[in-house]
């Protein structure tokens, strides 16, 4: 069986807080480059789908080379058995807002897809576009907010999907397929320092956006050039104090910090 | 901070913090009640490799030298370090037959280590711990064989450990006398008695192990006879180094504790960081978390280096576990009223870090050492 998860590298939240250079990407840190979060919840689906039914599962990265090739080997160190690097370089324009990036991602040459995976949404922008346009540039099914995989003894699958007050789940025969899974749906594996050092050492296949195969460049930036990213700032964080304890009526107190809670609907 | 990481130390220490937050940080507090981890605690850190990372690649380990597995052991003791050391305990056991020169044993040990079981080395008796010369366990020459009789004391691992490095007497030699053999715990005769029910490092598990005429293979000896003093001080001069670094792990977190908490808790309408007082204490904790760091840092180099550490070891453990006990009081004296409290994390801390006064040789006996090899020094000019 052969899987294809798609990762994208996105500033550690913990650093991007205090360096808006980071968070715009005017910045690169490799130690501040992780895989996306969710990503991590559909390599580790596509690492169980391998383990379940033997195969290869190969991870396509499209970003710059630094941010692609950290997050390549940090998913290798996880057990993905091998990287593509697609590198944006020559073609800066390319956002995760644009459907074009599916259409680009699609074009990564992998033989003989059976599931092609991703995260549920991108860690930075909140963005939950690969999915969708990668099904509609391979002309697959796609089944979007993946809660739970069981893997059936036949080699399907059966999908759940939840949202607040409905649950649609379903068996899924077709080939390839393009699933889309959410945070909720599994626990990511931690790496093993012998697999993280092998993957230091490991060969990634390099292809810029104009190499890959079959890729109709004047189109991709046709598409690509509809939108552009004008700014990115920082939400402004409103904090307002409110001093709710009166100590001469200690009685009333916790009622009155429940309903002010409730107010403002904390609670 | 002045110690600066190389790039792979970074990551591997960023892998160990994601394993603390995810595997350690939500348990830590019911494990440290109860008093010991309960059983499958260790599968994933076993997984990761962490009990093999200093182990040289030829005996299955991830072959890191010791600077920069000391890093990561600093990482996972700010989480928690009786965690860390159950794992430290393991592969300063093996290194210490390594360091023999019995490369068939050291092989035979660590297949037994590596698939994820514990090891523990064990010297200390109830009336030997500093004075190792007392050890009053046996071990007597039976064809090929060896019969080991005696109870060993405060032992890390004891309970858990599936293979044992244990000092007994084969003559009445003083430490001459002593012998080093490996145990496997799966032998006749080995029970294991009282688990310690420990003010601090409450993850770790010390118990104390007996050896009721158990029978070991002749090639069990690690050495040669009289050798087992050898074996315990090398194992010594690596597990100071190792609780140095677990001490500043732990400093490091309260360090950070302290000052998070500085700078959110207000009195007389304004943080406390603000008063000088406070800035104080802070200051002086930074200043030991650094020198401290500085000083382990050191002494992993010139163990990578084949260098003796006798001394330097000794100064290091003395120093940081001395320190390590002002910083974790400094950081419940900055929490006030709730730095006692079992809700806050710094009472364990300090719980947790004076021990390392007293294991691995108390500090006492360090500056005995210490004292020891400057007047050696002194005689050769």
């Amino acid at each position: 069986m052969n899987i294809v998860v798609y990762i994208k590298a996105v500033v550690d939240p913990d650093k991007a807080k205090n360096d808006l250079d980071l968070a715009k990407g005017t910045k690169e840190d490799k130690l501040a480059l992780i895989i996306n979060p969710y990503d991590k919840q559909a390599i580790e689906a596509a690492l169980q789908l391998k383990e379940k039914y033997t195969g290869k599962v190969t991870a396509v990265s499209l970003g710059s080379d630094l941010a692609t090739d950290k997050i390549l080997r940090d998913a290798l160190s996880l057990g993905v058995d091998e990287g593509i690097q697609i590198s944006n370089d020559d073609f800066e324009s390319l956002s995760s807002y644009s459907p074009a990036l599916g259409t680009v991602l699609a074009k990564a040459p992998v033989d003989d897809v059976d599931y092609y995976i991703t995260g549920r949404e991108a860690g930075d922008d909140n963005q939950s576009i690969t999915g969708a346009s990668i099904a509609a540039a391979l002309d697959v099914d796609f089944v979007d907010n993946v809660d739970e995989v069981e893997y059936n003894d036949d080699e399907t699958l059966t999908l759940t999907s939840r949202w607040d007050k409905s649950e649609l789940k379903g068996t899924y025969k077709q080939k390839p397929l393009v699933l889309s899974i959410k945070d909720t749906a599994n626990t990511p594996r931690l790496p093993s320092f012998k697999a993280k050092m092998q993957a230091k050492k490991a060969t990634l296949k390099h292809f810029k956006v104009s190499d890959l195969p079959d890729i109709d460049v004047a189109r991709i930036k046709a598409i690509a050039d509809r939108a552009t990213t004008i700014n990115l700032a920082k939400p402004e964080v409103a904090s307002k104090e409110t001093v709710l304890f009166n100590l001469n009526d200690d009685e009333n107190a916790v009622s009155e910090l429940v309903a002010d809670l409730k107010k403002h609907s904390i609670l | 901070m002045a110690l600066q990481y190389t790039e792979d130390q970074q990551e591997f220490i960023n892998m160990v913090k994601e394993f603390g937050e995810t595997e350690l940080k939500p348990h830590v507090k019911d494990w440290d009640e109860a008093g010991r981890c309960p059983e499958g605690a260790f599968d994933k850190a076993f997984d990761m490799g962490l009990h093999m990372l200093e182990v040289p690649e030829e005996y299955g380990g991830i072959g890191l030298n010791f600077e920069t597995t000391a890093m990561i052991f600093e990482e996972l003791a700010k989480y928690d370090a009786g965690y860390a050391i159950t794992l430290v305990s393991s592969f300063v056991a093996l290194r210490s037959v390594i360091l023999r020169g019995d490369k068939k044993l050291a092989k035979y040990f660590a297949d037994i280590i590596a698939p994820g079981k514990f090891a523990a080395f064990s010297l200390s008796e109830s009336n030997a711990g500093s004075d190792a010369g007392a050890v009053a366990a046996t071990a007597t020459k039976d064809g090929n064989e060896y019969v080991l009789n005696g109870e060993k004391t405060f032992v890390t691992n004891g309970n858990l450990a599936s293979i044992y490095v244990a000092i007994f007497r084969t003559s009445d030699d003083g430490n001459k006398g002593l012998s080093a053999f490996l145990v496997e715990r799966t032998r006749d005769g080995i029970t294991v008695g009282h688990h310690e029910d420990k003010m601090g490092l409450r993850l770790s598990d010390t118990s104390t192990v007996n050896f009721d005429n158990v029978r070991i293979p002749a090639d069990n000896l690690i050495g040669n006879e009289g050798d087992g003093f050898k074996v315990a001080l090398n194992s010594l001069n690596i597990s100071r180094a190792f609780v140095a670094t677990l001490a500043v792990g732990i400093m490091q977190r309260a360090l950070d504790e302290s000052v998070k908490y500085a700078k959110m808790r207000k009195q007389f309408g304004r943080p406390i960081i603000k008063f000088q007082s406070v800035q104080n204490m802070l200051a002086d904790m930074a200043t030991d978390v650094e020198a401290s760091r500085l000083m382990v840092n050191n002494t992993m180099k010139m163990m990578d280096n084949d260098l003796s550490v006798r001394k330097e070891g000794a100064m290091t453990k003395t120093f940081v576990s001395d320190v390590a006990q002002d910083v974790t009081s400094n950081a419940v004296q900055i929490f006030g009223g709730y730095g006692v409290s079992k809700e806050y994390p710094v009472e364990k801390l300090m719980r947790d870090v004076k021990v390392f006064q007293i294991f691995e040789g108390t500090n006492e006996i360090q500056r005995m050492t210490i004292a020891t090899e400057l007047n050696k020094e002194y005689e050769e000019d």
